[in-house]
């Protein structure tokens, strides 16, 4: 029976070790810190700057300065740390008959649900980057969704802070329709626009999209397109090259469905993995935590809160390039 | 998130303070400017106007920036030099019915 004060030191060292065995599961199951930057920062409000190639190397004469590196080119946004979080109750009556099993239930349950809001409130910010300009997201708040250059987050027209140059990063197939279903023909299409990037001062600045990233309906599809020896759906016996190009295939089921209901089963990702993190930002300064309960209230529930601070936003575009599949 | 909005209204890249080109929008905005060799920012003024490629050549040029600090002053706004043209615009016109009722 941990009903007395003094068995309250027990009890939390319990739940804290169920919280612990759920989290490493949880963690483990969350896609989205794959592809966002999820490192934790201590700035509540988080300054990110975004370049498009600033970097100054010339030829210098003889005793005359090297050329300065400026920040001015770049476009920067500021995010702010939000808090969110939940309380897991233990009542009296779990405690009076020793019901372990359900307060076992409770903390693993609430610990996978917080993940999972984690890891579709970042699934949603892809899912969200096709139009508008913000979105309201799973926890009832106006979340943006466009890029530091001002446009959403998958355009055919990015801009910059230098000249009226432009880029893409939305998938377009071979004959220039924006928005494809997934194909052979759109993800070939999308590495080539990609690999041809250049930045806005001229500097051939290739993206590898190495991987691709599908929704659970179009996994098989995704698997046959890429790992099929041969060209997938044709009877030719030419080899596939898209087999080692395309180094993964990340399921991820939250792209299934967007918390707002709809339907987006058909949208699709690609991503260069080595610098999709400079895209995709979602910086913690801190990670779900349940903290011991601070009082026993009248009910004599013990309240463990579990909250964490967290914010999403896109960064530099040009690494994760996104197709509804309408097309 | 926040971003620098002003910035990116004064050069055309966002329709206003907080609200991004939609994707039809501001491929309008690239086309006039390719298309009349003008830079993005006045392309944006066009296409805040009301602009489309058929009927740009029929749509007022929006005012310069000096202008429009011009009338101001001379409408009474006082104003910082970082003021949206947008906002000017407005305070101008504020102002002007202002005067006008007040005869």
């Amino acid at each position: 029976m941990a009903i007395l004060t003094s068995d309250y030191d027990t009890l939390t060292k319990k739940l804290n070790e169920w919280y612990n065995e759920a989290a490493i599961d949880a963690v483990e199951g969350w896609i989205g810190q794959q592809f966002f930057d999820v490192s934790e920062t201590d700035w509540q409000v988080y300054t990110y700057l975004q370049l498009y190639g600033a970097a100054k190397f010339d030829r210098v004469a003889e005793g005359a300065q090297l050329p300065v590196a400026t920040s001015v080119e770049g476009d920067s946004v500021t995010a702010t740390q939000r808090r969110f979080g939940g309380r897991i109750s233990i009542s009296k009556d779990m405690r009076m008959f020793d019901r372990y099993d359900q307060m076992m239930e409770i903390v693993k349950d609430n610990v996978n649900y917080a993940f999972d809001r984690i890891d579709q409130s970042q699934a949603d910010l892809l899912l969200n980057g096709f139009t508008s300009t913000s979105y309201t997201d799973l926890y009832g708040y106006s979340q943006s969704n466009v890029t530091p250059d001002g446009v959403v987050l998958f355009s055919a027209s990015h801009s910059n802070n230098l000249n009226s140059d432009v880029f893409r990063n939305l998938i377009r197939n071979s004959a220039g329709t924006a928005n494809p279903a997934l194909s052979r023909d759109a993800i070939v299409t999308a590495r080539k626009d990609a690999r041809i990037y250049k930045d806005p001062n001229g500097a051939n600045r290739p993206t590898i999209l190495d991987t691709l990233i599908v929704s659970a309906t179009n996994e098989d599809l995704a698997e046959r397109v890429v790992y099929s020896s041969g060209v997938q759906g044709t009877p030719n016996v030419d080899l596939n090259p898209l087999k080692g190009k395309v180094s993964n295939i990340v399921t991820w089921s939250r792209l299934d469905t967007r918390s707002d209901a709809t339907d987006t089963s058909a949208y699709w990702f690609m991503c260069d993995s080595k610098n999709v993190k400079k895209s995709l930002k979602s910086p913690f300064a801190q990670k779900p935590l349940m903290a011991p309960a601070t009082q026993i209230h009248d009910s004599l529930n013990w309240e463990y809160p579990i909250d964490s601070y967290y914010t999403i936003f896109a960064g530099h575009p040009k690494n994760i390039w996104g197709s509804t599949g309408v097309a | 998130m926040s971003l620098n909005w002003e910035r990116l209204v004064g050069q055309g890249r966002a329709r206003d303070t907080g609200i991004a080109w939609q994707p039809e929008e501001w491929e309008l905005v690239l086309a006039i400017a390719k298309k009349n060799s003008i830079t993005v920012s006045l392309a944006a003024e066009f296409v805040r106007k009301g602009a489309t490629l058929e009927n740009f050549a029929e749509v007022e040029p929006p005012k310069p920036r000096e202008v429009i600090e011009k009338e101001a002053k001379e409408a009474g706004v006082s104003f910082a030099p970082e003021a949206p043209t947008a906002v000017l615009e407005k305070e101008i016109i504020r102002k002007t019915k202002k005067v006008k009722k007040s005869k």
